[in-house]
């Protein structure tokens, strides 16, 4: 509260604020305390309809009258979710383990993982969906010389599966940078220590370094997790949520803006999708710090 | 053991970085030759090298998707709401740093806590209407600069405790009013964080699809991500025309990222705890 501006400068100070608080209220704090009440309304997306209060009416029509495709739609979501969580860190795991080493065009390889990030789902879906387009294309060639063909995207099958390996493909470079920054912090000692008890490399990276990397392993599944459990923007431009792709984060985006528009049931989707979200970051956390505590 | 080591390690590195070059570089090498086939080329023979070469799938591409107006749109539906947030969120973190201010501690727990809003999509959709937000350019910039700006206060605010505090007072004492301090003194000592903010909030901005899908519906509006995602559902069998337009939408985020590598790192790093 000392400021070392007085007076008149003080008054720049507080004045200077106000643009980027009213921006915080209008943008950012209105519209999340909105969220819960527009799911108690049977707001449309029609302008000059009237809008009625109508309590939990849209929890009851999803949990009763719909509650297939509620269940479906909680289904696809933990599906996403939990293959891309331990997929992606799988994978990102065991190539940041390689990639920390030092081998030549080690750092192009680094780079080339991470493009992705900048490339944004339009470029990234439609890159997919060109390479795996069902009517011919480098994907059903590739399947056609071992005599099978696939629709993809468009296969109850196969959209989960590949919506995932898209997801994971465009998020891997950041599991693994924070993959390699947890490694590059692990004591050369006790690497060389393990070497010299005769440890093989496996059980050196098991026994050593992965207990090490504790702190990563947290923030890059909450990170997953949490990421996961709320984007659609990827699943939007690969399936548009059909074929068993419709995640909550999709189901609420499509009532809302598809068709005639359900804003209300929207909202409720939405809250819904908010809270399962936060009970899950929120388990995984806890049982993610109290396995940092226990190693430590 | 220490030779047999070394050979697994060769083996290791092999295998990764030829798993790495298949599914990375893949995908974009496949594409390049897609953009340069013909039509009937890619329904019989994809994955062959073009005959005949088509250079002109990119300038159709390039007319047909109107890529022209929509990379003109998202230039400007880019710059200026990240420079706005820039400007507003050194504004809000410095004195928030300093405790210059009333409230400091509570201002800073709110606007951090910002970082962890669900998304908002439907309210902000009914605000847009109400604000005269909706399908125009000044709005739909303005509703872009909330996500920058808190992540662009969280980072500040903890980057300008970097800058001693006697500089302020010594500021003062010459006589250098505030906006004057932080335009020529302060910005120019927190040069790296503004460019990480920059960079990550402007990549964020111009990559994003479902804000000019909720926010726009005038085509002449449409940002690059939303253009050319339109381009797609209106040429969806036209493969060949649509591989040409992500390249040439991608072409410029591939060469900013060679030079900016580092910064897109350290922003998406930063930007981790934003859940």
């Amino acid at each position: 509260m000392n400021s070392v501006f007085k007076g008149r400068q003080q008054l720049w100070v507080y004045g200077l604020m106000i643009p980027g608080l009213i921006v915080f209220l209008l943008f950012g704090i209105v519209p999340t305390a909105a969220s819960l009440v527009i799911s108690l309304t049977d707001y449309l997306g029609i302008p000059g309809v009237p809008v009625h209060f109508v309590g939990l009416a849209n929890y009851v029509t999803l949990f009763i009258n719909n509650l297939p495709s509620m269940k479906q739609s909680i289904e696809d979501t933990l599906m996403f979710a939990g293959g891309v969580t331990i997929f992606q860190n799988l994978i990102g795991l065991g190539l940041a383990y390689v990639l920390s080493k030092r081998f030549p065009a080690v750092g192009f390889f680094r780079t080339l993982v991470f493009l992705p990030a900048v490339l944004g789902v339009t470029i990234i879906g439609l890159t997919w969906s060109l390479l795996l387009s069902p009517s011919g294309g480098p994907g059903a060639s590739l399947l056609g010389l071992f005599g099978t063909s696939s629709s993809f995207f468009g296969s109850n099958t196969w959209a989960m599966p590949l919506v995932i390996f898209v997801q994971i493909w465009a998020n891997l470079g950041f599991t693994t940078v924070v993959y390699i920054a947890g490694i590059n912090t692990v004591p050369r000692d006790f690497l060389e220590a393990a070497k010299i008890d005769g440890l093989s490399e496996w059980a050196s990276f098991w026994r050593v370094t992965f207990p090490l990397i504790a702190p990563a392993l947290t923030v890059n599944l909450t990170l997953a997790a949490a990421g996961s459990l709320r984007t659609y923007d990827i699943i939007y431009v690969l399936t548009d949520g059909v074929h068993n792709t419709n995640t909550l984060g999709m189901y609420m985006f499509n009532t809302a803006f598809q068709g005639s528009g359900n804003l209300g049931l929207g909202a409720a989707i939405g809250i819904i999708q908010f809270v399962l979200t936060v009970i899950v970051v929120l388990a995984l956390q806890r049982y993610l710090t109290r396995r940092e505590e226990a190693m430590s | 053991m220490s030779a047999t080591r070394t050979r697994t390690w060769l083996w290791g590195a092999l295998i990764v970085g030829l798993a790495v070059m298949i599914f990375y570089f893949g995908p974009l090498v496949f594409l390049a030759n897609m953009s340069l086939q013909s039509q009937q080329q890619f329904l019989t023979n994809a994955t062959a090298f073009p005959h005949p070469v088509v250079w002109s799938n990119f300038l159709q591409a390039w007319r047909q998707a109107s890529m022209g107006q929509y990379f003109v749109n998202s230039i400007v539906y880019t710059f200026v709401p990240t420079l706005v947030a820039l400007a507003f969120s050194v504004f809000l973190a410095f004195p928030v740093s300093r405790g210059y201010v009333r409230g400091a501690r509570q201002l800073r727990t709110i606007l951090t806590s910002g970082l962890f809003f669900p998304v908002a999509i439907i309210p902000l959709f009914i605000e847009s209407r109400y604000l005269h937000l909706y399908n125009n350019r000044p709005g739909y910039m303005i509703l872009h600069i909330q996500d920058a700006m808190v992540f662009g206060f969280f980072l500040f605010v903890g980057y300008f405790r970097t800058i001693p505090r006697e500089l302020d007072e010594s500021a003062v004492i010459d006589g250098c009013n505030y906006l004057r301090y932080l335009v020529t003194i302060v910005t120019p000592l927190a040069k790296p964080a503004f460019i990480t903010m920059g960079i990550y909030a402007g990549i964020q901005i111009w990559n994003d699809l479902i804000g000019p899908v909720v926010f726009l519906s005038t085509p002449s509006l449409f940002p690059l991500s939303r253009g050319l995602f339109a381009f797609y559902g209106s040429y969806q069998s036209d493969w060949t025309l649509l591989a040409a337009g992500v390249i040439i939408a991608a072409a410029p985020l591939i060469v900013a990222f060679i030079f900016l590598q580092r910064y897109f790192i350290e922003g998406a790093t930063a930007g981790a705890i934003k859940l």
